[in-house]
């Protein structure tokens, strides 16, 4: 079972305790080593961001996102989510870089786990690199292990 | 490592490039200045600038023992912690201006035949990155190719090359690896690099 | 009349001012492949 980033921004997110919306799938944030999402940007911008941790969800379905509680989306925004939001570091449009110093245009999609969040799968423009060859996410590039596009 | 001949590039492209971090994705710098020792012709390092065109030098380096890869849309370390302040004094004179440019030196051979004048410098890219090779403009204006050895005179503004190697010459840098690396196996070269980078 | 005078005059101080500071950041910026050693001490 894998889920993709692209189809997956604007999905209502819900809160299980008390069936209210408690916002969509605006960005995804994923640590710096590019392959673990952490957290969902669900609501709001820049500094009245509204987040929720990816550990904190109940379900990532096909037609909604499920906390568990209501109460465990978060307006506190850390440095490495405040970059994501803000759009400093991109995911989708992100530059692919490798180990060897060359470039291999720019990201179109991320394949990931929906139940533990692990990147399975970068994609780009005709080519595509397991989730086990990324080494970073930052705000210049992805960076891949050389020699591993498939 | 691979045994595919090592790839080999115009010096003067690095300029410019970002440094890039493999841990982080960021770029924590761009390559000022390429410098190499002026015997062993090794790669000796890169003085750096911030990134942005209005901003100014950085005061770290890039060592070449830091330096993870260089490619030919970036060069890349490891962490942010491989820019440092140079340390041993050897390393700071030569990455903090001292050495010149050998750009317009006009190059002649013991036959007295004019090849032509320096206009950039050919580095090999491998774990060992050194000066290999000088590219020339001739007085038509067409490029051609020489391979650096330890028998180079240079005196004031002439370089002269031994005319062994003439033959050697090339006018593509696409076959100018193979080049160099026949021309340092018959010259029996002791202290340089083979085309894996490995000291031969 | 004058304050367009002044206007345009102070515009092409600003512009010079950038022109010359982008001038001066760019020469300091610029870079070189350079070889250590003076020239001439190879025999």
């Amino acid at each position: 079972m894998s889920e993709r980033v692209s189809e997956s921004l604007g999905r209502p997110v819900v809160a299980a305790d008390t069936a209210e919306n408690v916002g969509e799938v605006k960005a995804f944030v994923l640590d710096r080593s590019g392959r673990t999402i952490t957290q969902l940007h669900v609501a709001g911008r820049k500094r009245s961001a509204e987040m929720v941790n990816w550990s904190d969800l109940s379900g990532f379905g096909t037609d909604a996102v499920m906390v568990a509680s209501h109460d465990t989306v978060t307006e506190s925004v850390e440095e490495r989510a405040d970059e994501m939001v803000r759009g400093h570091v991109e995911v989708i449009g992100a530059r692919v870089l490798d180990t060897d110093g060359f470039e291999h245009g720019v990201l179109a999609d991320l394949e990931f786990d929906p139940e533990t969040g692990a990147v399975i799968a970068a994609i780009g423009d005709g080519r595509q690199w397991p989730g086990d060859a990324i080494r970073s996410l930052g705000s210049y590039a992805l960076v891949v292990e050389s020699r591993s596009a498939k | 490592m691979t045994t595919s001949s090592v790839r080999l590039l115009r010096a003067g492209e690095i300029i410019g490039l970002p440094v890039v971090t493999i841990d982080g994705g960021e770029d924590v710098g761009e390559v000022k200045d390429v410098v190499y020792d002026g015997t062993s012709h090794r790669l000796i390092g890169f003085t750096l600038n911030k990134r942005g065109w209005f901003r100014g030098t950085l005061t770290d380096v890039l060592n070449v023992a830091q330096i993870a890869a260089i490619g030919g849309d970036a060069v890349m370390v490891n962490s942010d912690a491989d820019l440092a302040a140079p340390v041993a004094a050897a390393e700071a004179s030569a990455l903090e201006g001292e050495g010149h440019d050998v750009i317009g030196t006009d190059v002649i051979t013991t036959d007295g035949t004019i090849l032509g004048v320096v206009s950039g410098v050919i580095l090999s890219a491998g774990e060992r990155p050194a000066a290999v090779g000088y590219e020339l403009t001739d007085d038509a204006g067409a490029s051609v190719f020489v391979p650096i050895s330890a028998q180079l005179a240079l005196s004031g503004d002439n370089l002269v090359v031994p005319s062994e190697m003439t033959p050697f010459v090339r006018h593509d840098l696409a076959g100018f690896g193979a080049s160099v690396s026949e021309f340092r196996a018959i010259l029996g070269q002791g202290t340089d690099v083979d085309t894996e980078g490995r000291t031969v | 009349m004058d304050l367009w005078v002044w206007l345009v005059l102070v515009a092409v101080i600003v512009l010079l001012a950038v022109g010359l500071f982008a001038w001066f950041r760019s020469r300091q910026r610029s870079g070189s492949v350079r070889e250590t050693g003076k020239r001439g001490d190879k025999t």
